[in-house]
């Protein structure tokens, strides 16, 4: 599904420039379940931004179904983002202003949803989520937890190809991380394509594929059993 | 069609900060009401100016005796008894040597009191012998108008009509040419009194009046002492209920007036003044009309305005002659009023400065606020990138609410702009905004607050989503 080639990120802080990716080799195939590990500051963050085509690489390049991306206008990629991928976070990065189903509905808007539709749709993936009786809370009201079940039921709106994790579980406590994987596996067990970014080892094992970056290159990968 | 999500965002956010949004509203509203009251005003003054500077008022140099040269009416009491120097309708011959004059005319203030007045001696039906006996007096009229006011040998007013009967000396203040029939048979005018000039004929082409009904007044009505009366066109109507007054007979004090002219319509003052004769009073006798001399100011008009002063000094050359030097008092309203204008054009510039001042003003703030509110939405910006807004989808919504915020400010603003130039035009009665350049103040605020949050929207929606959510 996705081949990324020589992949190599720089940020131009004026005086110095930092190589946050450099020489990034990737294939992640429909299905996968990767997990990306490393330690502060060696680009996990950076590398999942270039994924899911929220930033660009500096050099290399980055196929996705064999388009190249950078090529594409930058409307076709606010498409793909909105269609195909779904994005978590570590602070979940719900609108203030809106509630629960108003956030898990507002993807469906762009996507051309009706109003009806999207509704049910949202209140479904809600529920799914095991908060139908939170659907017109904002999110100040809800618990962490309960606001990144939301982030994923926003997600998940638009019945995505590919969800892009960055630390999803990093500002809850453990028991409440765990429900959240297990979601997100449950998720890859359905077809859908899972790239997470973790500190967590134990976490990292229960992926299919790990691979580890350190300084910008991928130190080593894995595939698990 | 159900208001989209990430327009409830935006229509969220700005309801969730309604001070700063209100604060918003006001300084652009603020800006725009000040700029366009400060233009309608310099396009006022500026048109008042123009309209000032054509007038005949500009073209008239004034004569006028050294007590009344400031063009009041001063009592008559302060008028020195060796300093008897009356200007008379006469004196407009100065125009003679100077041929650079091309009107010259008498125009003195004065005022009508209409009306069934109660005759001396008479009872209010007016059938008393005593007013029969003046009927046979009519040459010797006497008009009683205006603020002058008989005097006694020691200059003292009389403030009480004199009682008795006529005295040696002709000098008869009840005298009336009313007889007393006519009288009864005059109608009771729906007007009780009216500003009025004293005029001679040239006025009227000096100032472009016309009668719609009658004629203005001919050299022959100013020697031949028949009491005729000239109306402007709105005090026509109002003084008789058919507002029919042309040929009609009116009491005005102690006598029986015609009214032998009606003016066109002017849209001026004229409209709602009369107008009579300023006659030549016979100075040796004791016509008691030279009271009415008193104070008369000769006007010559000049068209060529660059020859203001030179004819003003051939004036001065004739008077000089004629009166002795010094004794008469000749000024150009054109000079003095320019010096009001002149103080008038810094004060609006002044005013200007203060309201484009007032603009700049509101546009750093407006500006400030909208970059600072927009730098607080980055992240929210970000994360509606990521979840599939494209760069123009973000930039479209941003100017979606500068342009609500514009607009807003635009209304507010368009009404504070007429408030103000409601009050300008009340004050210095002037013509009042003017409608084109409200449109066109409004168009110039939009325009501003497209620019104002355009550049920073443009800039922020650019913004690499990466970059965005990066903002904590
Ligand atoms: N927008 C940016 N401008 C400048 N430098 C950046 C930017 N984003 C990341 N970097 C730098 O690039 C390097 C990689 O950052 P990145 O956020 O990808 O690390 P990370 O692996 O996600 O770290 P963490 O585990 O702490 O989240 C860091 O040195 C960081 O300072
Ligand atoms: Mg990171």
């Amino acid at each position: 599904m996705i081949r990324l080639e020589n992949i190599e990120k720089e940020f131009d802080l004026g005086q110095i420039k930092i190589k946050a990716l450099d020489n990034i080799n990737l294939t992640i195939n429909r299905g996968d379940y990767l997990a990306v590990m490393g330690p502060s500051g060696s680009g996990k963050s950076t590398f999942l931004n270039i994924l899911g085509i929220l930033d660009f690489s500096t050099s290399g390049q980055y196929f996705l179904e064999d388009y190249e991306i950078s090529s594409l206008p930058d409307k076709e990629q606010a498409r793909i983002r909105n269609k195909h991928f779904g994005f978590v976070f570590q602070s979940f990065n719900l609108f203030s202003e809106l509630s629960a189903i108003e956030n898990v509905m507002l993807p469906m808007s762009y996507a051309g949803v009706k109003y009806n539709a999207r509704k049910k749709r949202a209140g479904e993936l809600l529920d799914w989520l095991g908060l139908n009786d939170r659907l017109y809370h904002l999110p100040s009201m809800l618990s962490g937890g309960e606001q990144q079940r939301v982030a994923i039921a926003r997600a998940l709106s638009n019945d995505p190809d590919l969800i892009l994790a960055d630390e999803p579980t990093g500002n809850l406590p453990s028991d409440k991380g765990e429900e959240i994987l297990e979601t997100l596996e449950k998720l890859n067990s359905n077809g859908v394509t899972i790239v997470m970014v973790t500190h967590n080892d134990a976490q990292g094992d229960r992926a299919h594929k790990r691979i580890h970056i350190k300084d910008g290159k991928i130190e080593w990968r894995k595939v698990c059993a | 069609m159900r208001i989209k999500e990430d327009q409830l965002l935006m229509i969220r956010s700005i309801k969730g900060r309604p001070v700063e949004s209100i604060l918003l509203i006001l300084g652009i509203a603020l800006g725009i009401g000040a700029t366009v009251s400060g233009f309608a005003l310099v396009n006022q003054s500026l048109s008042e100016a123009d309209k000032l500077l054509s007038s005949t008022y500009y073209h008239e140099i004034v004569v006028g005796t050294r007590q009344n040269s400031d063009g009041m009416d001063i009592a008559a009491s302060l008028v020195s008894d060796d300093n008897n120097l009356i200007l008379t309708v006469n004196d407009l011959a100065a125009r003679k040597e100077v041929p650079d004059v091309k009107y010259a005319y008498v125009m003195n203030r004065t005022h009508l009191r209409f009306g069934n007045m109660r005759l001396p001696g008479s009872d209010n039906n007016g059938t008393n012998t005593s007013t029969q006996g003046s009927v046979n007096n009519q040459n010797n009229r006497t008009i009683v108008t205006g603020n002058f006011q008989p005097r006694d040998a020691t200059g003292n007013t009389n403030t009480e009509a004199m009682p008795g009967p006529p005295s040696d000396d002709g000098f008869d203040p009840f005298h009336t040419n009313i007889d007393a029939d006519e009288l009864t048979s005059l109608e009771e005018p729906q007007v009780e009194e009216a500003d009025a000039y004293r005029v001679t004929p040239e006025f009227f082409s000096a100032y472009g009046l016309n009668a719609v009904s009658g004629s203005v007044f001919s050299e022959q009505d100013i020697k031949s002492d028949t009491p005729s009366l000239i109306l402007g066109s709105k005090l026509a109507k109002k003084i008789f209920e058919d507002a029919i007054a042309y040929g009609r007979k009116i009491q005005v004090m102690r006598d029986l007036y015609t009214i032998t002219g009606v003016l066109a319509e002017t849209g001026t003052a004229f409209d709602n003044e009369a107008f009579i004769p300023a006659v030549v009073p016979d100075l040796s006798g004791n016509d008691f009309r030279r009271f009415e001399a008193w104070g008369t100011t000769l006007r010559f008009i000049v068209q060529d305005l660059s020859r203001l002063t030179s004819v003003k000094a051939q004036i001065a050359t004739y008077f000089d002659k004629e009166y002795g030097e010094g004794n008469v008092d000749i000024s150009i309203p054109k000079v003095e009023a320019e010096a009001v204008s002149d103080r008038n054009l810094r004060l609006i510039t002044v005013i200007l400065i203060l309201s484009i001042s007032g603009l700049l003003i509101a546009i750093v703030n407006v500006t400030n606020i909208l970059v600072s509110r927009m730098e607080r939405r980055r992240k929210s910006l970000g994360i509606l990138k990521a979840l599939g807004a494209s760069t123009n989808k973000i930039l479209i919504s941003l100017e979606y609410e500068a342009l609500f915020i514009g607009v807003c400010g635009a209304l507010t603003g368009t009404v504070i702009a007429v408030v103000l130039s409601e009050i300008i035009k009340n004050s210095l009665g002037t013509s009042g905004y003017n409608a084109l350049i409200l449109v066109l103040g409004v168009f110039i605020s939009w325009i501003f607050t497209m620019v104002v949050t355009g550049i920073p929207a443009f800039q922020i929606s650019k913004i690499a989503p990466s970059e965005a959510i990066r903002y904590e």
